[in-house]
């Protein structure tokens, strides 16, 4: 059996499985979109633009973590399409990755699995942001969409940019303070970190000026459960969860990463994130995601 | 009232409108987007508000919406500096994506993280899903083609179809979760083979923009 690692070989979380898989001595084909010549899903073969062929039913799991298109975009669209449809496991479909291209459109997935979410706010309406400030102690921005931003403090000189709002949707969120974890879920195993900061952004810790510290931890068995589930509600195999502890022991739940770069957490915390991964992509056959 | 969501440039739309101009019907486009009174607070669809022309629109005053507007693309933000063009169009499509869904009232189709008009789908997709229902397809058909519209499990009768294709049709909309959609199949073929679907439906066609108030006046 084979493991299609769809993504460029040198890509951080690609390069990690694939030296999972291989300590496994499992055999993987690690491929870029632009590397494949086509995939006909009738005669069950991907070929590549280096001349290999592939028998799919070979195939025991697909990671998908595609950076470029391919130059033909029909060929794109058979790989989607035969992701989406194969009974092998896939770390994570496209549509149910997808949940992330809009935060507000998660956030609210989230509470309906029994999160805890922040108060959150979209709008153009400049009135909208100065009355929701007044209804918490701190408000953050942060994007929209699934584009990465840095989450900043609203303050107050940004008063005179307000009125920017009405060109775009813009969101703000009830600042939660707390101690951030983040939980990757890999089928139905759980890597739960602490991560201590100063920074109101932890992944920009360093150009703020502060450090970063995880350290491995145990979450209450319902919150581990919860992610867990919501892991699987969402169609997801494989992601990562944003939770912040609150000081009167709430968490709260923020984003759902359907597409975690988990290579940062587990060399910080020594889990074996890329390890269980490998061994679920390694499995075969799966129950079908949806 | 009613409204529709467009591309400013979809005559879809516009016919749409103009079929159903005995009732209050507006149409909001990507411009609309960048005037002050949107709002979506998350799990609180009652404070929903939409900014159309110079007017604010509460989500209670909607009867139902109409998404035709399966993406928003840069380029009809002209009104946005062009180095933004593209992260705007993001942030406004997110925008959309969430609001649709906190809607309490009628919207066809809810849209997806893949469409915000309705589930979207690649080719290949609405091939499997073809194939699962015994319905011959062939997404790769660049030869003529023929459009049939469903609306709410109905294929709009068209005299250019056979009742087997609109059957066939209102069968793949219906496994597909899809309220209004336009699928394309092979003409002149003998037994339907469908080939694929519109990114938004051909709902300004007058058989089509009926059967859909219609279905939104009994929803």
């Amino acid at each position: 059996m084979t493991v299609v690692l769809w993504g460029r070989a040198d890509e951080a979380v690609v390069a990690a499985v694939a030296a999972a898989l291989s300590a496994r001595h499992a055999r993987f084909l690690a491929i870029d979109s632009s590397d494949i010549a086509s995939l006909d899903r009738n005669r069950g073969r991907l070929s590549t633009s280096a001349g290999h062929e592939l028998d799919l039913a070979t195939v025991s799991g697909v990671l998908v973590r595609p950076e470029g298109l391919n130059p033909d975009p029909d060929v794109y669209a058979a790989i989607a399409a035969w992701t989406e449809h194969t009974d092998v496991a896939v770390l994570n479909r496209l549509s149910a990755g997808a949940s992330n291209l809009s935060k507000p459109y998660q956030l609210r997935l989230l509470a309906d699995a029994g999160f805890d979410v922040p108060d959150t706010l979209v709008t153009t309406d400049p009135d909208d942001v100065r009355a929701f400030r007044a209804e918490h102690d701190q408000v953050i921005y942060k994007s929209t969409s699934g584009v990465r931003s840095i989450a900043g403090l609203l303050a107050a000189d940004h008063d005179a940019r307000l009125s920017d709002v009405a060109n775009c949707p813009t969101q703000f969120q009830q600042y939660v303070a707390g101690t951030d974890h983040r939980v990757h879920v890999v089928g139905d195993n759980l890597f739960a970190c602490r991560i201590e900061s100063a920074a109101t952004d932890y992944r920009y810790a360093a150009p703020s000026g502060h450090s970063v510290a995880m350290h491995p931890v145990e979450l209450p068995e319902d919150i581990a459960a919860r992610c867990v589930r919501v892991t699987k509600d969402l169609g997801l195999r494989l992601a990562g969860v944003d939770l912040r502890l609150d000081a009167d022991g709430r968490w709260w739940c923020f984003e759902v990463n359907t597409a975690p770069g988990f290579v940062w957490f587990e060399a910080q915390t020594g889990q074996p994130i890329a390890r269980a991964v490998a061994a679920l992509l390694s499995e075969g056959a799966d129950r079908r995601q949806r | 009232m009613l409204l529709i969501i467009a591309s400013a440039l979809d005559h879809q739309a516009t016919a749409l409108a103009g079929r159903w101009a005995r009732r209050h019907v507006v149409v909001a486009t990507p411009r609309d987007l960048s005037r002050p009174g949107w709002r979506l607070r998350v799990g609180r669809p009652q404070h929903a508000r939409a900014a159309i022309g110079a007017r604010i629109v509460a989500a209670d005053e909607l009867d139902a919406v109409v998404s035709l507007l399966p993406w928003i693309a840069a380029p009809e933000l002209g009104h946005i500096v062009e180095e933004d063009r593209a992260y705007v169009a993001n942030e406004m499509g997110a925008f959309l994506l969430a609001w649709l869904t906190e809607l309490r009232c009628p919207v066809i189709d809810r849209p997806s993280p893949s469409s915000l008009a309705g589930c979207g789908r690649w080719p290949g997709e609405w091939a499997s899903v073809a194939t699962s229902l015994g319905i011959k397809a062939s997404p790769g058909w660049t030869g003529e083609t023929m459009d049939v519209t469903v609306v709410g499990g109905c294929a709009v009768d068209d005299d250019a179809t056979t009742p087997r294709t609109r059957r066939a049709a209102a069968a793949l909309a219906t496994a597909a979760g899809r309220n209004l959609v336009t699928l394309q199949f092979k003409a002149h073929a003998a037994e339907p083979v469908l080939v694929g679907a519109l990114p938004r439906a051909n709902a300004g066609a007058p058989a089509v923009a009926d059967a859909l108030l219609d279905w939104l006046d009994a929803a």
